[in-house]
């Protein structure tokens, strides 16, 4: 089988191929490339991609199982294989470096990989629907291909090199996607600001990675399986603990989170995000909520073992989370756009997810990219089905009462509410309270109070989005009501398919019975270490029934003030323009850092070199042609254009090196 | 039998071959520059008869060879060259290689 790894990234990327032709070839034609063709090229292989992976993982684990027996029934003690590998080819191969190009599919991949491909082959039927009537049905389907093979690379390489490459192919479909509809050019500033703030953080990944190879030394091979070997090789123990290379890996270690906070749109990288929003919706839903943006969760997860060793990095990383989690999510209060809202929700949940990881509890982390992958693409695609519905109307203020025309869709939104709220046994709440209880444990009072605070915000934004779009009295215009209509079928089934998710997802790791931990046990050896050298024995607070008690509570605190505040008519549900105010600063916040310690000294700078270096250079490669033309004159003087004279010079040369060979060979 | 020492045909080789180049480089005449092109030829094909003499077995063969190859290349060459100088003469008319130039001096 695993001969076959290399097609789960290649069949999507065929897909890119194909479609990309399809789109060129029927550019000029007048109704575009055929759709029909484009639509199922583009849903197959994402498909076939998933099937794949559901193999691969059951090989994976009848391979583990079989070891096990054999260690059990004969008392051998054989090493069970942690992943399927394949390696492609060498990629660069120069001295001490040597970098290849390969595959490792382990338990944590597979479950990214199962809710890639499984979500992301969805999100492919619904784009069908949803894009039907745009000219650029192909070149969609063929950037959203090229996405999914980039994150399929990201996830699945052998290396944080190969990592890379997909890393930065999605960053480039991101761009691609959000300008998609490129005729307005604030889509293409938008696509522009995500592009240019995940340079940073691109830059941070590298310049990491640069460091954390200088720490493990060249004759380490760029592999996770390596690194983390190296991590927790006790023989580097000492080497770690010397000061130089201490905050050598704390430097490195925050410098690979810079990347992460690009991708994932953190703190203080936030601002692309919401701007991100003017994409197609269902690449809101993929890109920008289910699977791009979860990147960095994964990559902390993957390297865990590093980032265990850098307590202060750990530590900024937790701030961070909660800071994000927070400021996001009362961010989310203000919008009047139902994907802001839903972006803002996006961001908030990220920040829950870095909290985890920066307590020390990725798993928990994962499991929360897990269920949020549902319940936010079913949140997206039900608003995407409902601006379908309303012909493009985005703002909540215009919605209303859609609760009896649109039933089917506010089924399912209505589970992605239920999930994200927290409410019992949705899937937000398996994760969500781990993630509180991880907190309080490992983080202290103050984190888990912000979480909780946050929690009750997230209760009350989606809840006003709730009431706003469907249980409201409708203020819909009148032209725009007669058109309502429920989207297509190919719009819906993934909508139902993610509903159910949302709502059952989460019983893949319910904490409070034991025995139902098939999540956490798929990747236990990559993140377990991790987790004892950061948890210092068993800690005893508050059982976890309370915890979850605490954590319901404060869902039904934010739903039932949402409901007060909506009653008193503190919603703003009929006003109209754009945010002033104090929600506008706070909404831009982070945009006006981003100015000040970004934008201004840029401005600066540039103004210096293009004033004051700018002339020198100028001065100084003036003399240097100056001197050139002198030199040109004296060799123009040689230059006579006589047959003769040159062939003189020719054969004076001609001597001139037979004279330095000869001296050379005696 | 062998009586020529190769020295000295080494040596008029040498001489033939400056002859050349001394007419190739100072005449200015055309004519002139391509007959100093045939002796540089001829002067070299010298040299390669001189030393399959002192070869012994086969390998006198291939210094024998060499110089018929060059004959038969240098009677095309002279060919062409003559044509050319023809095209040249009938453009320029003139033989002198130095009013050739179009060159800004």
């Amino acid at each position: 089988m695993e001969r076959f790894l290399w097609l789960v990234p290649a069949l999507p990327a065929l897909g890119f191929i194909i479609n990309g032709v399809l789109s060129l070839a029927g550019s000029r034609t007048a109704n575009g490339p055929s759709r029909g063709l484009s639509g199922f090229f583009a849903v197959l292989f994402p498909l076939v991609s998933f099937i794949l992976v559901v193999k691969l993982h059951l090989d994976l684990q009848a391979a583990q199982e079989s070891v096990r027996s054999i260690n059990q029934n004969l008392g051998l003690n054989l090493a069970v294989p942690t992943s399927i590998t394949q390696e492609l080819w060498s990629w660069i191969a120069t001295g001490d470096i040597n970098l290849s190009f390969g595959f490792a599919f382990d338990g944590l991949t597979s479950v990214m990989l199962l809710f890639i491909t499984g979500i992301g082959a969805l999100i492919h039927l619904y784009s069908i629907g949803y894009m039907a009537h745009d000219r650029g049905f192909a070149r969609f389907m063929a950037y959203m291909n090229l996405f999914l093979a980039s994150m399929i690379v990201l996830v699945l390489g052998n290396g944080p090199v190969v990592t890379f490459l997909g890393w930065e192919g999605v960053g480039l479909c991101s761009y691609l996607l959000i300008g998609f509809w490129h005729h307005d050019n604030a889509n293409g500033d938008a696509a522009r600001k995500a592009f240019l703030v995940n340079r940073v953080g691109d830059l941070g990944f590298l310049l990491g990675l640069f460091l954390l190879w200088q720490i493990v030394g060249a004759s380490t091979p760029l592999t996770y399986e390596a690194i983390s070997a190296w991590f927790r090789d006790p023989a580097n123990a000492t080497t770690l603990a010397t000061g130089g290379v201490a905050a050598m890996l704390t430097l490195a270690t925050l410098l690979l989170f810079l990347g992460c906070t690009g991708k994932s749109a953190q703190i203080p990288l936030v601002t692309w995000l919401p701007d991100a929003m003017a994409g197609p919706t269902p690449v809101s839903a993929l890109i920008h909520a289910a699977t791009m943006v979860t990147s960095g969760v994964f990559l902390l997860a993957r390297m865990s073992d590093v980032f265990a060793h850098a307590p202060i990095t750990m530590q900024v990383i937790a701030w961070v989370g909660a800071a994000t989690a927070a400021w996001a999510a009362i961010t989310g209060l203000f919008q009047n756009d139902i994907k802001k809202i839903l972006a803002y929700s996006t961001v908030s949940q990220l920040g829950f997810m870095f909290l985890a990881a920066g307590v020390g509890a990725f798993d928990s982390g994962l499991f929360h990219v897990f269920t949020h992958a549902f319940f936010k693409a079913v949140l997206f695609l039900g608003a995407g089905a409902v601006i379908h519905a309303l012909g493009g109307e985005q703002d909540v203020r215009k919605m209303g009462g859609l609760v009896k025309k649109l039933p089917l869709t506010f089924a399912a939104m209505f589970a992605g509410w239920y999930a994200i709220t927290g409410l019992p046994l949705g899937a937000g709440f398996w994760s969500k309270d781990l993630i509180l209880e991880k907190v309080l444990a490992q983080g202290g009072p103050v984190l888990y109070g912000i979480a909780l605070a946050t929690a009750v915000v997230t209760a009350v934004y989606m809840t006003r989005l709730m009431i706003l779009t469907f249980w409201s009295p409708s203020r819909v215009d009148h032209e725009v009501e007669h058109h309502i209509h429920e989207a297509p079928l190919s719009m819906q089934v993934p909508l139902w398919i993610l509903g159910i998710g949302s709502l059952f997802a989460g019983f893949v790791w319910a904490g409070m019975m034991p025995g139902w931990d098939w999540f956490p046990r798929q990747f236990a050896y990559v993140v377990q270490p991790a987790q004892d050298l950061l948890v210092h024995g068993e800690h005893h607070g508050p059982s976890v029934l309370l915890l979850a008690g605490v954590g319901v509570g404060a869902a039904i605190a934010g739903i039932l003030l949402a409901f007060g505040l909506f009653k008193a008519g503190r919603f703003g549900e009929h006003g109209t323009g754009e945010l002033s105010g104090a929600a506008r600063a706070w909404t831009l916040l982070w945009d006006h850092v981003h100015t000040v310690f970004g934008i201004v000294p840029t401005r600066i700078v540039s103004w210096i070199l293009d004033k004051i270096c700018q002339p020198l250079l100028n001065g100084i490669v003036r003399l240097l042609a100056y001197l050139v033309e002198l030199v040109g004159l004296v060799v123009q003087w040689l230059q006579r254009s006589r047959l003769r004279v040159n062939l003189a010079m020719s054969v004076f040369g001609l001597v001139a090196v037979l004279i330095i060979l000869a001296r050379d060979l005696l | 039998m062998d009586t020529i020492p190769l020295i000295h045909l080494q040596l008029l080789s040498a001489f033939l071959f400056v002859a050349g180049l001394a007419t190739v480089l100072l005449r200015r005449n055309l004519f002139f520059v391509l007959m100093g092109v045939e002796l540089m030829l001829n002067a070299a094909n010298l040299s390669f008869l001189a030393w399959s003499r002192v070869q012994s077995g086969a390998s006198t063969m291939e210094g024998q060879v060499s110089p018929l190859f060059s004959i038969a290349i240098a009677a095309a060459e002279a060919c062409v060259g003559l044509a050319m100088l023809l095209a040249v003469f009938r453009s320029r008319e003139s033989l002198d290689t130095d009013a050739y130039s179009r060159m800004k001096e």
